[in-house]
């Protein structure tokens, strides 16, 4: 499976977080699954003209959330524990991220039934994506 | 982590300056500046036009002499740089002038003479190709883009071990520009190279560059990681009812700016304590956070301010 990766500069999340983002989302839309081997550090930098360390600390926190797992002499897999049980490190990390967002719809005046509303539109509209793409 | 890269990064400064200073005239271009560059670095040295990154480089090649202070290249002092010394460092500056009467393999002949035993033909061979460019063409019939790609391919050619480029793409296009920065990364991936180069194209140095200095009137204001830089400068707007608030002094602060009833502060290396405190005191119930790309992040911090110097920690990662 060819992983696509899509970086863009000069806007504000940094290089490590789009690749850290894009890996996520490949895995929830099912484009990697468990198992498969990442591309080297080295590789991936040369393809998307990315300083090696920029991918090395995006892979490190990918390991850290336990999405992927490296195996010695042998290269970065996607881990088991991101597809088939969620990680407690990266649970606890959505988790505050939630939190954060929910501070700043309260902050910017929204109720609690808005906020359910665009929650669960934004989760319709995942998997309606999350068919389309199966359909191709 | 990759274990190459690992490597790469050791405790060896490949670039050294020690209260590095210049004047011209009464002008002070280069105010004691203290730069250190590890081995396997690619170093993004910013700063607006006249700062000193110029006067900084050439002092760093030995092409002018420091009036104070001192600096060293490859662990041998700048003004004592031997050709062997120099046959390990690549330069490339800004117009890429090369002999316009000569084509381009016998530009290739005559570069290849300074750097015997280091030349690598094949990968000269492959950049031309990878250019679509012939031995045989001439220069002076090159457009300035393929001069570049030429003197690109000159300075890499004998296998740096440091590369140091003055603002190598000014003036070329999109396309070019990638492919300098290819060049770089296809460098760095080699053991223990360095590179330090200086762009005005943020976007550009924001991709390959893993460390970044920032130098204003001659001050290296800043002097980290991208990424250090990237999580440390912020911005926050907020919705002020009752009046501004009056000469506020918070840790990191770098500058406020206002209107009847919005507040902006942006702030260095700050947590969300220090914003929550701020608010509770001052009565604010609404705010957000701006976000900022580095082109922004540069402007705010390079901004007048009477706060010199808030970024300076080494090896922070």
């Amino acid at each position: 499976m060819k992983l696509w990766i899509s970086i863009t500069s000069g806007i504000p999340t940094p290089i490590y977080q789009q690749i850290v983002d894009q890996i996520g989302s490949a895995i929830a839309r099912g484009e990697l699954a468990m198992g498969d081997k990442m591309p080297a550090v080295r590789k991936l930098a040369s393809e998307i003209t990315v300083n090696p360390n920029t991918v090395a600390k995006a892979y490190a926190i990918l390991e850290k959330s336990g999405i992927i797992v490296t195996r010695k002499g042998s290269g970065t897999y996607i881990a088991d524990s991101a597809v088939s049980h969620v990680d407690p490190i990266a649970l606890n990390a959505i988790t505050e991220r939630l939190d954060n967002l929910i501070a700043q719809g309260i902050n910017l005046g929204l109720s609690q039934q808005q906020m359910q509303t665009i929650m669960e539109m934004r989760l319709a509209q995942f998997q309606k994506n999350n068919k389309d793409n199966h359909h191709e | 982590m990759n274990e190459d890269i690992k490597a790469t990064a050791g405790n060896t400064y490949v670039i050294e300056t020690n209260d590095l200073t210049y004047y011209y005239g009464k002008h002070l271009a280069v105010d004691h500046v203290n730069l250190k560059i590890k081995a396997g670095t690619i170093y993004g040295f910013l700063g607006r036009n006249g700062a000193g990154k110029s006067s900084t480089i050439k002092m760093l090649l030995g092409f002018m002499k420091p009036l104070a202070g001192s600096c060293s290249v490859l662990g041998c002092d700048s003004q004592q740089l031997t050709p062997e010394v120099r046959q390990r460092i690549g330069y490339v500056t800004e117009g890429h002038r090369l002999f316009k009467w000569m084509k381009i393999g016998q530009l290739e002949k005559f570069q290849k003479a300074f750097f015997p035993g280091l030349w690598n033909d094949q990968l000269f061979d492959e950049m031309l190709a990878y250019f679509e460019l012939s031995k045989k063409q001439k220069i002076k019939q090159l457009s300035n883009g393929q001069r570049a790609q030429v003197s690109l391919a000159l300075t890499i050619a004998p296998n740096p071990e440091l590369l140091i480029m003055d603002d190598p793409t000014l003036g070329l296009d999109v396309a070019i520009r990638r492919q300098f920065l290819e060049g770089m990364i296809q460098l760095i991936q080699k053991q223990g190279r360095t590179i330090l180069f200086s762009s005005h194209i943020l976007s550009d140095v924001e991709r390959v560059a893993d460390h970044i200095g920032v130098m204003a009137s001659g001050v290296l204001r800043a002097d980290c990681t991208m990424s250090a830089f990237r999580e440390g400068i912020k911005k926050y707007r907020f919705e002020i009812e009752g009046g501004i608030p009056k000469d506020i002094d918070l840790p990191g602060l770098l500058h406020t700016q206002h209107n009847d009833d919005c507040l902006e502060l942006v702030l260095v290396n700050q947590g969300a304590s220090v914003i929550e405190t701020f608010m509770h005191d001052h009565g604010i119930k609404k705010y957000q956070e701006v976000a900022l790309n580095l082109e922004d992040q540069f402007i705010e911090y390079t901004q007048k301010t009477k706060r010199p110097k808030l970024f300076s920690w080494e090896g922070a990662l």
